[in-house]
């Protein structure tokens, strides 16, 4: 959205967190149905994120969209590697 | 205020947020989600506390909706968990049926529309996948 439709960077991150939060509850709602859904992952990961949530968007007011972006693309490329290493099947 | 140079005029701290008032639909979305998510953590952190304090630690399994009411009444981690998940993963079902309350309510029949065919795909997607 950011880089095809010139969207701003901060709408950019909010519209894709609404569409993901509808889309993953549903999802989720089915994984607990079928009972695939392990508390000893989730909630850890739940509490860290709600606590991220709250924090996160305070800072983003503050800070300049041009060092979000970089961030952004640091993590998402942290997370790139780290996948394509796993793929690998090295341990971590 | 910072301290101005010469006659310069006092100029507004920069980096100030502009002050927004949320009208009814943004105030009825806010309360649905910080209530969820308030409800949610503490269920959470009772599981947590009580996976401690009786010594079992995280379970590794969600109590199936049938024998949750069970599970509560015993006060098993487990349950507590389970609850704080399920109140988390309702929370955005219940945030699309708040808004379409309240677009209802401004009389905004195309966003009414949007919303309950976004509503009805969530609730189709759910039942479709329990099969």
């Amino acid at each position: 959205m950011n880089l095809l439709m010139a969207v701003p960077l901060k709408a950019t991150i909010a519209t894709s967190n609404l569409m993901i939060g509808v889309t993953a509850a549903t999802g989720a709602a089915i994984f607990y149905g079928r009972g695939y859904m392990d508390p000893y992952w989730a909630v850890p990961a739940a509490l860290g994120i709600l606590a991220g949530a709250r924090i996160g968007p305070r800072l983003a007011m503050y800070l300049p969209a041009r060092v979000l972006g970089v961030v952004f693309q640091v993590v998402l490329v942290g997370f790139a590697v780290l996948m394509v290493v796993q793929a690998t099947g090295a341990r971590l | 205020v910072r301290p101005s140079s010469g006659n310069a005029p006092p100029t507004a701290p920069p980096t100030a947020p502009p002050v927004h008032v949320m009208d009814p639909v943004e105030r009825t979305i806010h309360l649905v989600l910080l209530a969820g998510i308030a409800v949610s953590v503490a269920l959470m952190a009772v599981g947590l506390a009580l996976g401690v304090l009786q010594g079992g630690g995280i379970p590794r399994g969600v109590v199936p909706l049938a024998d949750l009411p069970e599970a509560a009444r015993a006060l098993t981690p487990a349950a507590f968990l389970s609850l704080g998940l399920i109140v988390l993963i309702a929370t955005p079902f219940v945030r699309v049926a708040g808004s379409l309350v309240a677009f209802a309510r401004e009389g905004d029949r195309r966003y009414v529309a949007i919303t309950a065919v976004v509503l009805a795909v969530m609730c189709v997607s759910v039942l479709l996948g329990r099969i």
